[in-house]
């Protein structure tokens, strides 16, 4: 028994891609072409997406020069005599969207615990899908809908209600038309009730079981179960689908051409017209100036800063509830 | 005998032939005309007052009929505003001629447009028709023919009359039942020459001593929205056929419109107000009234524009005309100058539309204005007619060609 | 030896018959309250699918006796106050949505799709910043889109307006849609079918033209009809782009007209209040095809999800 090493045959060294644990395969020559293609679609929409930005941003130059910031804060808005004050616009845009979000939310969570915990469970997607399509329903047909439907009645029978049973409270009070904040507010409210409704539902769907369980085996009844369990526990997920509602709302723009009244001056009453953000866009282009123009691009961009926070927002919150977390 | 025969005979096939075609002229179809493809293929589209809207719309169809080779893309009523733009950039809007209720000025060219601006002699206006405004109101009860004077109506718009049973009114109508309900004013939201005409009415009925100065402010094309407190009790809406909408639709509402629309739409045609006229009748709006009223001022021009409230017992004092803007020299939108061989093809279907509606024509060949009783609005006066053809000959092309 | 009487009283089995009293003697309104509620819940869920039902039941009323042969093949005509009823129909509209529609989809399709393609690939820090970018996207109100074509189409380039205008915007509001969509879909593929391709020893090229896209097939369908059924519905972007046109023509680099814009401007006030009750009629129209597209999404997922198992 020799002790010493054949030279025979040594072990053949192991090449670079054998290693165990690192396989590498040859790369392909068309490895390239792949990425190449798909950098370079994704590269076009990047691409896009700055142009965007920066046109809007630079096509409003002219009008912050005009009236610097004015443009916030001030009342007025009259392209004729070049004033352009989009204060009355941001308080449109405050006012409806929180009409509403009071009028969807309520209803809107409660549909969703209807779907969730009383529908038989066979019946609960086509059911839901029922009432998302109500967000498929194009933005012209509600407004259509508000405008030769909804806004007769009000005049005539609505409003005159509304003041008497609150004695011209000071939100009701004043003269109106057919046309009024309070009516673009419900409009946005039937179209951000799917929203609401579709997302919360998801919230509530994943409160864990476990949870569920332990307040039955308490002896709670279903009421106190949702209202003592499960709300709190998707809390975080409803807060998300809320702003994200409060985000579709706040871009809302030709339902609410057509039912809001298109008038630019601010009103203490919810009878009274208005106007928004989105709205102004949609009916302040015809026949417009230059320089209205330049204040349309510089209302874009500010409707591209509310809406793209409150988005981002509204998707952080429902991230985390997907994680668990609670607010 | 045998002349009397003859004369019989005569006399049997004038009348029969004049038989048959009076149900072909009532029909508005014309027998005799003929197509005409001597021009070349061209497109030509316009756009801006609502006022001309229906006018314009009947005219282009009856055009096409006659002229084979034309193409005219429908109307556009945008209003006279956004007409005047439109045709300023034409470049992009491919709009050949605006309709405008007012002759363009400097102003409306500085307005839309930031750099080389073209100077306002670069434009010329053409009459092309004529027209009125009626006040018509929607009252649960009340018939038409209420009666109102220039004082009242711009006391309702200027919100100093905020009520149907105001004393004012209720002198004037003391036979109608007026409720205590709050009057909603209908006005313009964009920038209208009917607004134009209304406001100057106002103005002008007013400035008396009779008015007080009920308006003591300029005619204009879209400030009414903003003079008093309009906005806070009044409704705005785009184009005629929106004030007509939003009348139609609002309880206690009044508002102003072209008369072809309040035609159009029997329930307005129910309920149009007689207005004071400078001759202190009562007149509602009609064609032989607004004949009336332009009969009173023959010498219009671009210049010289305004014919309301005129003199004349039958006048009815909401009337004006309308125009078109065309650009003087019809140049290629680009600067590739081989387009200049098209732009003079569409500059010379332009003028010859422009002036066959700008005439009545005769029984063998009807011009457009013979449209214009159908839908409301009166002939051109001859007078101008001759205006539009005289008007029309200045357009050339970018050679300096007379194109008519 | 101790009683079991003479122990001291358990307090546990003191407090838990307290409870169970408590509990004993609040059931009936306990119950009571939660009968009602759940009953608010249940009148809720019926008021949201009344306001659906009250919609279309609405749009069918008012807009079914509209539609017949002349609706679809006439371009509108102006009635003239001699010929009331001389309204035609909207084929000019529809024209134009197949066309603006129909190019939207050419060129949304591929960029939505490799765009997600790269999503589902990659997790660098670039395609991160991308996804964002595509939320942030879906989020913003497409009238935004619109301004954008316009300020840079129009005014920098001095082109005209032109159905193709409209149809990019409409592109800027369907690729971020297909791009999320597509990214679940090409997430959702089984990873041993990636590996099988790898073993064979085929390039990400092939793997991904061959195997994974057909795999992802279903998903990828949905997406595409949702965002159909998005774009078919919009009129804001399109209203500062497109001009406008009453005469059909096939061609994008004219001016168009588009089913929605015609609504929008037939209900807001046409010339006679007939052309006014006519837009109710293409509205039903519109309606109804993007509800098909949108239920059609639906379906083909849960039935190609079906079929999987």
């Amino acid at each position: 028994m020799s002790t010493e090493p054949t030279t025979e045959s040594a072990p053949p060294a192991v090449p670079e891609d054998r290693v165990p644990g690192r396989v590498k395969r040859p790369r392909a020559r068309s490895d390239g072409l792949y990425w190449g293609i798909l950098y370079g679609a994704t590269l076009v929409f990047v691409v896009v997406c700055v142009a965007f930005l920066v046109t809007l941003v630079t096509s409003s130059f002219s009008a912050w020069r005009h009236s610097g910031l004015g443009l916030i804060f001030g009342t007025t808005w009259n392209p004729d005599k070049e004033l352009y004050g989009a204060l009355p616009l941001l308080v449109g845009t405050l006012e409806t969207t929180i009409i509403a979000l009071v009028l969807a939310v309520p209803l809107g969570i409660l549909v969703a615990v209807a779907l969730v915990h009383l529908v038989p469970r066979r019946l609960r997607t086509p059911l839901s899908s029922f009432v998302e399509l109500l967000a498929a329903v194009p933005s012209v047909v509600f407004g259509g809908v508000g405008f030769l439907v909804l806004a007769p009645y009000f005049q005539q029978h609505f409003y005159p209600w509304l003041q008497s049973t609150t004695h011209s409270f000071y939100l009701f009070s004043g003269t109106f038309s057919t046309t009024s904040t309070l009516l673009a507010g419900i409009v946005l409210f039937v179209m951000v009730l799917p929203t609401i409704v579709a997302l919360s539902r998801d919230a509530i769907a994943t409160v864990p079981v476990e949870q569920v369980e332990g307040a039955m085996s308490l002896g709670a009844t279903k009421w106190q179960i949702l209202s003592r369990v499960v709300l709190p526990s998707s809390r975080t997920g409803i807060t998300g689908a809320v702003t994200l509602a409060a985000a579709r709302a706040l871009g809302e723009t030709i339902a609410v051409a057509m039912v809001i009244g298109n008038y630019f001056k601010i009103n203490h009453s919810l009878l009274s017209g208005g106007t928004t953000l989105a709205s102004a866009l949609a009916t302040q282009w015809d026949g417009a100036t230059s320089l209205t123009i330049s204040a349309l691009g510089a209302l874009a961009v500010i409707l591209i800063a509310i809406t793209a926070s409150v988005n981002y927002l509204g998707r952080a919150l429902l991230r985390r509830a997907s994680q668990g977390a609670l607010l | 005998m045998r002349l009397k025969i003859r004369f019989a005979v005569t006399a049997a096939a004038v009348v029969g032939t004049a038989a048959l075609a009076v149900p072909a002229f009532a029909a508005g179809g014309d027998p005799y005309f003929a197509t005409d493809t001597s021009s070349a293929p061209a497109t030509i589209g316009g756009a801006g007052s609502t006022f001309a809207a229906p006018l314009e719309q009947s005219a282009i169809t009856a055009y096409l009929a006659r002229n084979g080779n034309a193409t005219i893309n429908a109307y556009q009523a945008v209003g006279s505003g956004a007409g005047e733009t439109d045709v300023i950039k034409s470049s992009t809007t491919g709009i050949n001629w605006g309709g405008t209720d007012v002759p363009l000025m400097a102003s409306d060219i500085a307005k839309n447009c930031s750099s080389n601006c073209p100077a306002l002699s670069a434009f010329v206006q053409v009459p092309i028709g004529l027209g009125g405004e009626g006040i018509t109101y929607n009252v649960k009860g009340l018939k038409t023919g209420l009666k109102l004077n220039g004082t009242i109506i711009a006391e309702i718009y200027n919100g100093k009359i905020t009520r149907w049973n105001n004393a004012a009114i209720k002198k004037l109508n003391p036979t109608f039942r007026l409720p205590s309900s709050k009057i909603i004013p209908v006005f313009r939201s964009d920038s209208s020459g009917t607004s134009y005409i209304f406001t100057d009415f106002l103005a002008t009925s007013t400035k008396s001593s009779v008015g007080h100065g009920a308006w003591p402010y300029a005619a204009t094309k879209s400030e009414i929205s903003t003079y008093a407190s309009t906005p806070s009790y009044g409704v705005g809406a785009a184009h005629n056929a929106g004030v007509a909408s939003a009348v139609a639709t609002t309880a206690n509402s009044i508002g102003y419109v072209e008369y072809s629309y309040i035609l159009l739409n029997k329930k307005l045609a129910g309920s149009v107000a007689t207005i004071l006229n400078r001759s202190g009748k009562y007149i509602g709006p009609s064609t032989a009234g607004i004949a009336a009223d332009a009969a009173a001022k023959p010498g219009v021009s671009a210049a010289s524009f305004s014919i309301v409230f005129e003199k004349g017992t039958k006048a009815y004092p909401i009337a004006g005309y309308t125009w078109a803007v065309v650009w003087k020299q019809q140049n290629a939108t680009d600067t590739n100058t081989a387009n200049n061989a098209v732009a003079a093809t569409t500059g010379t279907l332009l003028v010859k539309y422009l002036d066959w509606l700008s005439h009545t024509g005769t029984s063998s060949r009807l011009g457009g204005q013979h449209f214009a009783a159908e839908d409301g609005y009166v002939a051109l006066p001859a007078n101008i007619q001759a205006l539009a053809t005289a008007t029309l000959v200045k357009v050339v092309s970018s050679s300096n060609h007379k194109l008519l | 030896m101790t009683n079991i009487g003479d122990l001291p009283a358990d307090p546990i089995i003191e407090r838990r018959a307290l409870i169970q009293a408590t509990a004993r003697s609040s059931l009936a309104r306990r119950n009571l309250v939660s009968r009602l509620m759940l009953g608010v819940c249940a009148l809720a869920f019926v008021v949201a699918g009344a306001v659906l039902i009250w919609i279309v039941a609405l749009l069918i009323s008012k807009g079914f006796h509209w539609i017949s042969k002349p609706f679809f093949t006439q371009d509108p005509q102006t009635p003239t106050v001699f010929q009331q009823n001389n309204l035609g129909g909207i084929r000019n509209a529809i024209w134009g949505s197949i066309v603006i529609d129909g190019i939207a989809l050419l060129i949304a399709i591929p960029v939505g799709l490799i765009a997600g393609h790269l999503l589902a690939e990659s997790e660098n820090s670039f395609a991160n910043a991308v996804r964002k970018t595509t939320e942030v996207m879906t989020g913003l109100p497409s009238i935004l889109f619109g301004i954008f074509v316009y300020e840079f189409m129009i005014i920098k380039f001095h082109y005209r307006f032109s159905g193709i205008l409209g149809s990019l915007a409409l592109v800027m509001i369907m690729v971020p849609v297909i791009m999320k969509a597509s990214e679940i879909a090409f997430r959702a593929v089984p990873h041993s079918l990636k590996e099988a391709g790898l073993s064979l020893g085929l390039s990400k090229g092939v793997i991904a033209a061959r195997i994974v896209t057909p795999a992802a097939v279903p998903g990828l369908l949905t997406a595409v009809l949702l965002a159909m059924s998005r774009a078919v519905g919009e009129t804001a972007p399109l209203i500062w782009v497109i001009g406008n046109n009453y005469v059909a023509t096939w061609s994008p680099y004219k001016q168009q007209s588009a089913i929605p814009i015609s609504i929008y401007n037939g209900l807001l006030g046409a010339a006679s209040p007939l052309q006014q009750d006519y837009a109710w009629g293409s509205a039903l129209f519109l309606v109804v095809v993007v509800l098909f597209l949108n239920l059609g999404s639906r379906f083909l997922a849960a039935f190609l999800r079906r079929e999987r198992h």
